[in-house]
């Protein structure tokens, strides 16, 4: 199925590595978005430091990942208010040990492989953060964040110039941190002293960016048609382009109401030929 | 992770992909879990399950309380798909 009724026309783009001097939609600078963001892959900023953990990576914040590993230490609470007003920005309360994915042993039996290539369908990735290994990020991502409108056809992206304003081609970077959050928690460096330990060592990644900040609103105001029609272009373009061929896993990190049945026919779709989306 | 283990033991063709399927890895993933999700679809929900209905259009009244256990379900994967025990 493809909303369009054509193959795609558009190219995906390289990522302008290794300096990446800004970021391509907010133009801020780059070192600006680290430091402005000192933790991006924990997306609030972490009561560090924290008592390291022998035995375990030495990652700064590992400590505090207790989905990874919990030994009943300080976790996110969701219902948390936080000082300033935000909500879900604080970290308290105590988690309860054990209750982790018990990924520390499994990391005895393997740390991943670099044949598998894991896509982060989300608001992109920045690359510029140094908890990535850049060299396990596929060289060409694609984005697909348009300026939403609410019409489905006005998200068909290709160069056929028959829209206005036409969509953002850009490298798939984050300008909203989720995305990055997501990868992080996927693959972010272990063992180098700072950030978080992702669960995978070696796999490769894709950025895949179908929302963002600008242009079409933060991703979870997505109006929904629009969200789903760009959710199905890019699974479509992993679906045929050869240098995508080794993404097995699709990482989806977002809902859609139960009559949006486009995008669960299509991840159907990829279910039926092996691949493993996770959703 | 299961994949990676999987081409690690030759259980996957990392060419060609054969050798496990969605359906294998999502049962691998069951078998290694502690807890399931019961998402309430014409069934009675888990009572561990946790009440919520995060996104009103979803259907699912109910947050569960499913746990992958990654080094369990390796664990089984080494178990029962090895090609050549012991892995």
């Amino acid at each position: 199925m493809n909303l369009c009724g054509h193959s795609l026309a558009y190219q995906p783009v390289g990522r302008p590595i290794p300096d990446c001097p800004f970021d391509p939609v907010t133009g801020i600078p780059c070192d600006e978005l680290i430091l402005g963001a000192p933790f991006p892959d924990l997306q609030v900023t972490p009561p560090l430091p924290c008592p390291q953990i022998p035995g375990v990576p030495d990652d700064e914040a590992f400590c505090l990942q207790w989905g990874t590993r919990n030994f009943g230490q300080f976790v996110r609470d969701q219902n948390c208010i936080a000082p300033s007003g935000q909500m879900n920005n604080c970290w308290e309360g105590t988690g309860v040990a054990g209750i982790d994915v018990d990924v520390v042993p499994a990391w005895n039996r393997t740390t991943g492989h670099p044949a598998v290539g894991v896509c982060v369908l989300d608001s992109g990735i920045e690359y510029c953060n140094p908890d990535f290994d850049q060299s396990r990020f596929y060289p060409n991502d694609f984005s697909l964040t348009g300026i939403g409108t609410g019409s489905i056809e006005y998200v068909c992206c290709d160069f056929s110039g028959n829209f206005d304003p036409p969509c953002n081609f850009g490298p798939a970077r984050d300008n909203l941190g989720h995305g990055t959050f997501v990868a992080s928690l996927i693959g972010a460096t272990s063992n180098n002293g700072i950030g978080i330990a992702g669960i995978d060592q070696r796999c490769r990644i894709l950025s895949v960016r179908f929302g963002g900040s600008l242009g079409a609103g933060p991703l979870h105001q997505f109006l929904p048609q629009v969200k789903i029609a760009r959710a199905i272009i890019a699974l479509e373009e992993i679906w045929v382009e050869v240098q995508y061929k080794d993404i097995r896993i699709i990482n989806m990190s977002f809902a859609y109401p139960k009559d949006q049945s486009a995008a669960a026919e299509q991840i159907s779709a990829f279910e039926s030929v092996g691949a493993a989306p996770s959703h | 992770m299961i994949l990676a283990r999987a081409i690690e033991l030759g259980i996957v063709n990392q060419q060609t992909w054969a050798g496990l399927t969605r359906d294998d890895i999502y049962w691998i993933l069951l078998q290694g879990a502690r807890d399931q999700i019961s998402n309430v679809l014409g069934q009675l929900a888990d009572p561990e399950d946790k009440a919520n209905q995060r996104f009103p259009y979803s259907g699912d009244t109910h947050d569960g309380w499913g746990l992958i256990d990654i080094d369990a379900s390796l664990e089984y994967l080494e178990a029962n798909y090895c090609p050549n025990p012991p892995c």
